[in-house]
């Protein structure tokens, strides 16, 4: 029914990720209180930069530990430049933050891409360790450890987006442009080649792929993305300090998508969402909090490779099954009957 | 004699191992060419210095006069180098076309004019059809690797490699496991293949069968080139003998 309401499959994800943009902004309807309101824009800020992440961690098998210093990047690259050292419009500043926040990726790439597996993970680990020292030090540009206050809402014409409920708007489009161009670049031959890197790298590149590239491409791709929900961080809060960029934020994009499940598009947002609402049910259980997240995480490693949205189409698919299953045990019984 | 591939002074060290020593010979185009040697010869590390999945300390390698020493892996293959794995490798979850089809897309087109084996004419579809067919792989098409035989898994597997339209094939110990008909029976698939144009090293533990193939054997020993000649020659060659004979039950 789907196939022939939206016949192609670039209708199918501009619908799809529409929708879920749409979701973030009409739950603020149903929530209308200024601290959810706050937690939706968050989780929408996380969706940006971990959906592109999904690809490197998920469809291409590397998982990367330093994105924390990638958002930190792309929100100090807007602070510095729309109050603390420059005042440029934060429209002028987001795109810069995100050449800056490429153009770093891209050059540490070469480095990190010697090395494979955990090596690789140690590798970004360190790189964000790097990053958040510099955010501490060098304070020209951070304002050190006390950071940088007075980061501005963007505005369209007369129309500031500087209520959370406006600011959240700006956040879906993201998401949607976020979600539509890890689909766009996932589908066909990148995709392709995502997948032969994560099976077998070797074999890929014994096989004519120029592997090194396409890592290179997703890499700076997902950087690209943490970057600019850096700098819609740094705006949401209006004031930035080191602590909000530290190794935690590399570690949780990890989490949301191997919760969520990694090699899918959807999973990293089913990730962040679910986490959002699990860090609220279990606040007030103090440390526990932290042991029943550790529970889960070993949980779905253990039992559901393919994470949440994996388990939730597992479901899908037996329902289904049960469905046809007793559709054809009602026509055999007609057919008896006759 | 007009070689295809040239090595010059080879060499590889892990550590304390010298695993490959300065190795030097040539093969002749359009010939099939056997590697041998006992465990630990080095040959396999030296099938991973000519594709570059290892960087050589030394030496030099011409594919037809070029140099490929210093490209990385996939333009090694895409020069029209191939090979094959001892340990069997294809792509797990994709299916026997699309490994196939996957390595004709990034091999890119067909573009070695004086060749003309199974696999090399047409569009991607049609000659992914015709090399499954050859190999006798087409009610495997959609098969996963894992759903396969022994046998339809190696075959499918010098399909892949076959699929980057090579002028030079190594294929590295693809009889393990086989029997001596499935042997000869994709050694009858190779000389196909070496009819079109198709230059091929060889690599087995198997001599019965590799004495017999062979038109003409390179020997390894603890990294070095320890003998090379017609299957009469290393047959009789007392060095070869001695290292068979103390390494091999
Ligand atoms: N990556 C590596 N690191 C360290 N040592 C290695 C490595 N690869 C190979 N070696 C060593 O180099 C030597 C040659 O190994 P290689 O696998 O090339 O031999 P082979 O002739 O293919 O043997 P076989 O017939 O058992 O396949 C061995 O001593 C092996 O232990
Ligand atoms: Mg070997």
């Amino acid at each position: 029914m789907i196939e022939s309401l939206l016949p192609t499959r670039s209708a199918r994800a501009i619908v799809g990720w529409s929708i879920v943009a749409a979701i973030l902004v009409l739950l603020w309807v149903l929530v209308d209180n200024n601290y959810y309101l706050r937690l939706l824009i968050s989780a929408g800020i996380a969706m940006i930069g971990v959906i592109p992440f999904g690809l490197l961690m998920g469809h291409m098998g590397y998982m990367a530990m330093g994105q924390g210093g990638f958002i930190g990047v792309g929100a100090y690259v807007v602070g510095c430049l729309t109050v603390q050292r420059f005042e440029i419009d934060i429209w002028a500043a987001l795109p810069i933050a995100i050449m800056v926040v490429g153009a770093l990726a891209y050059a540490f790439s070469f480095a990190l891409f010697r090395l494979r597996g955990y090596h690789f993970s140690i590798g970004t680990l360190a790189l964000g360790q790097l990053l958040y020292l510099a955010f501490d030090s060098w304070e020209w540009a951070t304002g050190g450890p006390h950071g940088t206050s007075g980061i501005p809402r963007p505005a369209i014409g007369e129309f500031v987006f500087a209520t959370n409920s406006r600011f959240l708007i700006i956040v879906s489009v993201f998401v949607f442009l976020a979600g539509f161009t890890s689909w766009w670049l996932a589908r066909g031959h990148v995709g392709r080649a995502l997948n032969a890197i994560r099976q077998d790298e070797d074999l890929a590149g014994a096989r004519g792929l120029d592997v090194l590239r396409y890592k290179q491409l997703i890499f700076t791709f997902a950087a690209v993305w943490a970057g600019l929900a850096g700098g819609l961080y740094g705006s949401m809060q209006i004031s930035i300090d080191p602590s909000s960029f530290t190794i935690w934020g590399s570690f949780q994009y990890v989490i949301y998508v191997i919760i969520g499940g990694a090699g899918t598009l959807l999973g990293p947002v089913i990730g962040v969402i679910f986490i959002t609402v699990l860090d609220q049910l279990i606040a007030d259980v103090g440390v526990w909090n932290q042991m029943i997240l550790g529970a889960l995480i070993v949980i779905t490693v253990l039992f559901f490779r393919g994470g949440l949205w994996g388990g939730i189409r597992m479901l899908w698919a037996l329902a289904l099954k049960n469905r046809s299953a007793d559709r054809s045990a009602v026509s055999t019984q007609a057919g008896a009957a006759e | 004699m007009d070689p295809i591939l040239e090595i010059r002074d080879l060499s590889k060290r892990f550590g304390g191992v010298e695993a490959v020593k300065a190795v030097s010979f040539d093969v002749p185009r359009g010939s099939l060419v056997g590697l041998i040697g006992p465990n630990g010869a080095g040959k396999t590390t030296f099938v991973n210095l000519v594709s570059k999945h290892e960087s050589p300390d030394t030496g030099s390698v011409l594919l037809d006069k070029r140099p490929i020493h210093r490209l990385p892996s996939f333009k090694v293959a895409r020069a029209g180098l191939a090979r094959t794995y001892q340990k069997n490798r294809l792509f797990f979850e994709e299916s026997v076309s699309e490994n196939i089809r996957t390595a004709m897309i990034w091999g890119g087109a067909a573009k070695h004019q004086d060749l003309s084996y199974p696999g090399l004419k047409g569009k991607e579809e049609e000659r992914t059809a015709e090399l499954m067919e050859f190999f006798a792989l087409t009610a495997q098409r959609d098969a996963l690797p894992s759903g396969l035989s022994h046998l339809h898994r190696r075959r499918a597997e010098v399909a892949q490699a076959l699929a980057l339209a090579p002028k030079l094939l190594m294929l590295d110990e693809p009889f393990a496991g086989f029997s001596r008909e499935e042997a000869f029976d994709l050694i009858d698939h190779l000389k196909v293949c070496q009819k079109g144009g198709l230059t091929m090293l060889l690599i087995d533990h198997n001599m019965e069968v590799m004495l017999e193939v062979c038109e003409y054997l390179f020997v390894m020993h603890h990294g070095a080139l320890l003998a090379s000649g017609t299957s009469a020659e290393v047959r009789a060659n007392p060095e070869v003998i001695n290292v068979y004979l103390g390494a091999e039950t």
